[in-house]
Order: structure tokens, then C-alpha cells, then sequence
């Protein structure tokens, strides 16, 4: 049952990513739903299986989509990365941390994206619009995301949060 | 027995690991034209259901938008109220239709306007995920003869080239992206010049700058016509890139702004040229 959840819960994501994204004709801020329900996940479930789906779904988005392959799994890596850092390590109820670790992965990927591309030769207008205009927009976006799928999540999949007392961990 | 130091650090190994094959795929597939087996597998497979997911999705939006179109006349008749919904659904599929025949048409007539060349028709099935990179993922590929470095076109003008083809698929980098550069001509002026892609997320029309420009000779204004000069063998001579939008000039040298020809927000079908039949 959480397999199939965690599932369709990742092809809504892909589905919002790439999909929709076109539709809307690749607007200047949107969340990263992917980054945000694998960085969900890994606060409240370990970095160590999630990183894997991460990498696996980033190899998949970068073959059909970008440029660089590769790109998107290190993103998605590094986002189940931070998020398993806060595993075992907060209360449940708490969305700060998941939201807070996806809009920082997101800005880290954005980095990433926007290394590559200037050491490729890119061209760039305005860093400083840049981030005011798209990446911390997207990054608040896909926070909040992030803390959407922690609350849903919590409630589908990990049950037995509800009630842990970090305190009485051995 | 005392847990070995490999144990301890079995996560942090495998995260090394998991980091340099990651660093490998992303430097090997950098200019690489063709891809590889594995990434044919994955592409071959899903390009079909995205494409299909991406109509499916158009064709909702269409129909909602057309829901709320209705007149107040048609909703408050509740005997026709079924007929219309139908009705509306039939004319959005003819409206598509007839537009889908318009840009093809157009996408026809503006390839042979520039002399005898041969070509493919695709689709637009998926584009980048993030703004840094401007690439398409069409639906034709080997088993459409087509090679990497084809130019693209629509019925505005210079789409891009073919960068990657797999065996169904294939994707193309935008002549906004900002790691392209495009041989091109002033046409009213007749200056030869280049003009390159550029990461500009506020003014998505100041898409393009033109630079090269012979400052001492030029006489560039807001609203010439740029098109691609034909020099280095990629881009047919005459293909409209955009226009002049903004001429800047520094220090004796002289760019511009080029607002794209191409409305790379809302393109669906492009034109992949095969053959240019050029000399």
C-alpha cells in the first residue's frame, strides 16, 4: 500500500514537472514537485531509499526532457540527501524542516543548473534578477509544496508518527 | 565482533560513489549527439505516453475554457442543455482541428519559401524542465531519418537545431537557449553578425543578442529583420530569427536586443529540414 501511495504520489509530481509545466507555457516560477515530495519523504521515511528513487526519477526526466543527464538525479540526490538529515529528529507535526529542506535543495539545484550552464558558455542577463524573479519565488512554491505532501504523507504513510515522543527514542 | 570501519561508512561510500557515476553521466552526455541504448530504451517508451498525457491535458483545458464560454441563454435552457455541452465539445474539436491544418499549412508553405528543401513534420512532445536550458523533445527521430545538427523551423521562423535523436525521438535546442549562437544577417543592412541565446527570466521577449556588429558601418534600428546568414553549413540561408528590438552601443562597440520571431512559449508543431537543397 505505501509503495503504491509513494507511487502515484511521484507521477503527480512528474506529471505537474513536465507536463503541466509546457502547458502553462514554462512559466518564470514553479514549484518543483518532484524535489518537494522526495525531500517530504526522506524527512519522514530516510535518505537512503529515497535518494535511490530520486536518482532513478531524475535519470528518467533527464533521458525524456534536458540537456544534461544526470542533472536532476544529483538534485533529487541531494534533496533526499538533506531531508534524510532531519530523519528520526523532529516532531511529526513539524513542517518547517520538509519545507525548509526543499526550498533549499531547490536553490541548491538552481545553482547547480545555473553552474553548468555559465561554464558551458550560457550567458546570462542579471543574477540578481534572476533570483529575485525565479529562483526564491519557486523555491517559497516549492516549500510549500514540500509541506503539503509532509501533511498528507504523515497522515497516508507514516502513521506511526503521530504519536512518537523523540524523547523517548533509545 | 567490533563493526568494521567499512560498515560505519558503508552510507558515506555509497553516496561517493552515487556522486563521481552521476559527475560521469553528466559530463559524458555533454555534446553527445546520440544517445545511448538505455536512454533509447527509456525515451522510446515514454516519449508516447507523455505526448499523450501532454494532449490529453491540452484538450481539458480547452474544454473548460469552453464550459465557461457558454452564454447564459444556452445554460438556462435545460432541455438543450446536454445538446450544447456536446455541440461545444464537437466545435473545441473542429477549432483544434482547423488550427492544426492552419499551422501545418503555414509550416509547409514558409519551408518551401526559401528554395527547394525537404524535410519532417513533428510534434512537440515535451520541453526542459527548468528555464536555464531551451530544449524540445520532438517526436521523430532515426526512424525518420533524422541526423543530429538538422535545422528546425516553424511558420515564424528559426525554431533551432537537432542536438540529440534517439530512435523515435529527438531533442532540439532552441535558438533562445543561452549556450546557442547562430550565424546571422541584418536584412535590411545586409551586416553578417551572430546572434546568441540569453538567460534573461524577467523579459522572456528580449530572448536574443546580436553582437559582432560592425560598429563602424552599421546602421541598426529597432524593427529590422534579422535572418540567418547561411554561413557555417547548419542554418539555410534566409530563415527569419526575429527583430531588433533595442540597440545598444559601449566603449565603440555595438549589440542589440532581439526579440525571437518565435513564440517558443506556445510552439506545438515544427518542421525538421532534412535536406536543404542548397549547394
Amino acid at each position: 500500500m505505501r509503495k503504491y501511495v509513494i507511487a502515484i504520489a511521484l507521477a503527480a509530481a512528474f506529471y505537474i514537472d513536465t507536463v503541466l509545466f509546457g502547458v502553462f507555457g514554462s512559466p518564470v516560477f514553479w514549484p518543483n514537485t518532484v524535489l518537494a515530495v522526495i525531500a517530504a519523504l526522506s524527512v519522514m521515511g530516510g535518505a537512503a531509499p529515497f535518494a535511490a528513487v530520486g536518482i532513478g526519477v531524475g535519470f528518467v526526466i533527464d533521458v525524456i526532457y534536458n540537456k544534461y543527464v544526470g542533472l536532476t538525479s544529483l538534485s533529487l540526490l541531494f534533496a533526499a540527501l538533506a531531508g534524510g538529515a532531519f530523519y528520526n529528529k523532529f516532531y511529526a507535526d513539524n513542517v518547517i524542516v520538509p519545507a525548509g529542506v526543499a526550498a533549499v535543495a531547490y536553490t541548491v539545484k538552481e545553482h547547480i543548473l545555473l553552474f553548468t550552464l555559465l561554464i558551458s558558455g550560457g550567458n546570462l542577463s542579471s543574477y540578481f534578477m534572476l533570483m529575485l524573479t525565479h529562483i526564491l519565488p519557486s523555491a517559497v512554491l516549492t516549500g510549500g509544496f514540500a509541506a503539503l505532501a509532509h501533511v498528507i504523507f504523515k497522515k497516508v504513510l507514516f502513521k506511526s508518527l503521530w504519536h512518537r515522543d523523540i524523547d523517548s527514542r533509545e | 565482533m567490533k563493526k568494521g570501519g567499512f560498515g560505519k561508512n558503508k552510507p558515506v561510500l555509497i553516496t561517493i560513489v552515487a556522486l563521481v557515476v552521476l559527475a560521469a553521466m553528466i559530463l559524458s552526455s555533454a555534446g553527445r549527439g546520440t544517445a545511448n541504448w538505455f536512454e533509447n530504451a527509456v525515451g522510446t517508451v515514454l516519449t508516447p505516453v507523455q505526448g499523450f498525457a501532454a494532449r490529453a491535458s491540452n484538450s481539458i483545458a480547452d474544454f473548460f475554457r469552453g464550459v465557461f464560454n457558454t452564454t447564459d441563454a444556452d445554460k438556462e435552457n435545460a432541455k438543450l442543455k446536454s445538446e450544447l455541452a456536446l455541440y461545444n465539445k464537437m466545435q473545441l474539436e473542429l477549432e483544434e482541428l482547423k488550427k492544426e491544418n492552419e499551422r501545418l499549412r503555414g509550416l509547409l508553405e514558409y519551408s518551401g519559401s526559401f528554395g527547394e528543401c525537404s524535410g519532417v513534420a513533428a510534434s512537440v512532445t515535451g520541453r526542459s524542465t527548468d528555464i536555464y536550458f531551451r530544449i524540445f523533445t520532438v517526436n521523430a527521430g532515426r526512424n525518420r531519418d533524422i541526423d543530429v545538427d538538422m535545422p528546425v523551423i516553424c511558420a515564424d521562423g528559426l525554431v533551432g537545431r537537432v542536438t540529440e535523436v534517439g530512435a523515435t525521438w529527438s531533442k532540439v535546442t532552441a535558438v533562445i537557449d543561452a549556450e546557442t549562437s547562430v550565424p546571422v544577417m541584418v536584412e535590411r543592412t545586409r551586416d553578417n553578425c551572430m546572434v546568441r541565446g540569453v538567460l534573461n527570466p524577467v523579459d522572456s521577449a528580449a530572448g536574443m543578442e546580436l553582437y559582432y556588429l560592425p560598429t563602424d558601418r552599421t546602421d541598426l534600428v529597432p524593427g529590422d529583420t534579422v535572418i540567418t546568414s547561411g554561413i557555417g553549413g547548419i542554418y539555410p540561408k534566409g530563415i527569419k530569427i526575429g527583430s531588433v528590438r533595442e540597440v545598444l552601443t559601449s566603449d565603440g562597440e555595438a549589440n542589440a536586443i532581439i526579440s525571437p520571431a518565435v513564440d517558443f512559449a506556445h510552439i506545438e508543431e515544427v518542421f525538421i529540414i532534412t535536406e536543404s537543397g542548397e549547394g
